[in-house]
């Protein structure tokens, strides 16, 4: 008994600190070191076929009975360096159309790094993609959030400034 | 982002825990009916006869008072055994601080729950429910379960006992991220003093503060916790 009542004692002191800014999110960083982002794992879920090198994905799955029937992941996450400026990118992603546009609109990440946005929703198949470029290596980061929920959202948002690009 | 994350005005999440409020005081009130109705001796449907309860039984009536019970009535009064006298039962109101990451997260929950008349000991048990400020969202749901051993210096004379207990609590956050319910777990202990106040026969209130060392979902919170008690 003792030893349980220590056990969980030393349990509850260990574990990163929940309550720092971004506390409660995991932090994951692309193999070769080229950024990082920070996301809550679950319900977001890293696919690991579709992540290695400087590439990452990521998933918010639907439940099992609506992927049995064929259902596409609640969302979806992309991230990938890319060639091109990114106001340039943003405002041909804006050409692209969609039935909503939101953008091309700047924005900053926590680290002052200033990138280029789109959101578009596609009526065709009830879909948002939010797009956000950032400087990388003389290109691009390009991050794909695709999805049902509407993404112009707060944590959406705090997704996408959270975002360490460092090269 | 949703009312509730906005901070301004009445969040509805206020109005849930006035409801969920609202429903431990009537669980109080009945569960303080019982116990009350327990100390006097029998239920409310067994009242005993005014005859059997006012009236000497044969044998006192008969018995003289002896020297030594007149003696007995003389002497100083002994000082009064130490016992248990605050409440059996209460309803309180608790507040920590469970930050979110994003400036929120303060918790506000309504609790039930009693005490074992064990002396010197304090033994007692809480359940609570409430909800838990998300800025970037929704409020979470909040439920826990506590239990608290520690000691309580029960006064010879006066309504104020003064306790210091260490207190255990598990539980768990219920709430929406990314569109998705998401339940996480929550457990934690650290030390809790406070002060109980009879205020009228029956009728305590209690204020306590504590410091709780919280895992909640693999990371840790300090969490300075706040909490008042209406008890009978």
């Amino acid at each position: 008994m003792r030893a349980l009542a220590l056990l969980v004692l030393v349990c509850v002191g260990c574990g990163p600190a929940g309550d720092v800014p971004y506390g409660a999110w995991s932090r994951r960083e692309a193999e070769t070191g080229a950024y990082a982002l920070r996301l809550p794992i679950p319900p977001w879920e890293q696919d690991e076929e579709g992540s290695g090198g400087d590439r990452l994905r990521f998933e918010v799955p639907v439940s099992d009975a609506r992927a049995a029937r064929g259902a596409p992941p609640k969302l979806t996450l992309e991230v990938a360096p890319a060639s091109g400026a990114a106001r340039a990118r943003a405002e041909a992603d804006a050409r692209g159309g969609g039935s909503r546009l939101v953008g091309p609109r700047a924005f900053a990440t926590l680290d002052g790094v200033e990138g280029w946005e789109t959101i578009r929703y596609d009526e065709a198949d009830a879909r948002w993609l939010r797009v956000a470029y950032l400087p990388l290596r003389g290109g691009v980061l390009r991050l794909a959030i695709e999805g049902s929920p509407e993404l112009e959202d707060p944590e959406v948002d705090a997704l996408v400034e959270a975002v360490e690009v460092f090269e | 982002m949703s009312a509730g994350a906005q901070g301004g005005g009445p969040a509805p999440g206020i109005a849930r825990l006035a409801i969920v409020l609202q429903t431990f005081a009537l669980l109080a009130a009945q569960t303080g009916r019982v116990a009350v109705a327990q100390e006097d001796g029998g239920g409310l449907d067994a009242p005993r006869p005014a005859s059997a309860r006012d009236e000497p039984r044969e044998e006192e009536r008969a018995e003289p008072r002896t020297a030594e019970r007149e003696a007995e009535s003389v002497l100083p009064p002994t000082q009064p055994p130490e016992r248990w006298s605050g409440p059996r039962v209460f309803l309180g109101y608790g507040r920590l601080p469970l930050d979110d990451g994003f400036g929120q997260g303060t918790a506000h929950e309504g609790a039930f729950g009693g005490y074992a008349p064990t002396g010197r000991v304090r033994l007692g048990a809480y359940a609570a429910l409430g909800i838990r400020r998300y800025a970037l969202g929704d409020d979470d749901l909040l439920l826990r379960a506590s239990v608290e051993v520690g000691y309580q210096h029960l006064p010879r004379r006066g309504p104020v006992v003064p306790f210091l207990v260490l207190e255990g609590t598990v539980g768990g956050l219920i709430g929406k991220r990314f569109s998705t319910t998401v339940p996480r777990g929550l457990f934690g202990m650290g030390p809790v003093a406070g002060v109980d106040v009879e205020l009228t026969r029956g009728l305590h209130l209690g204020v306590s503060i504590g410091w709780l060392r919280v895992s909640l979902a693999g990371r840790s919170h300090d969490l300075a916790l706040f909490r008042v008690r209406v008890g009978l």
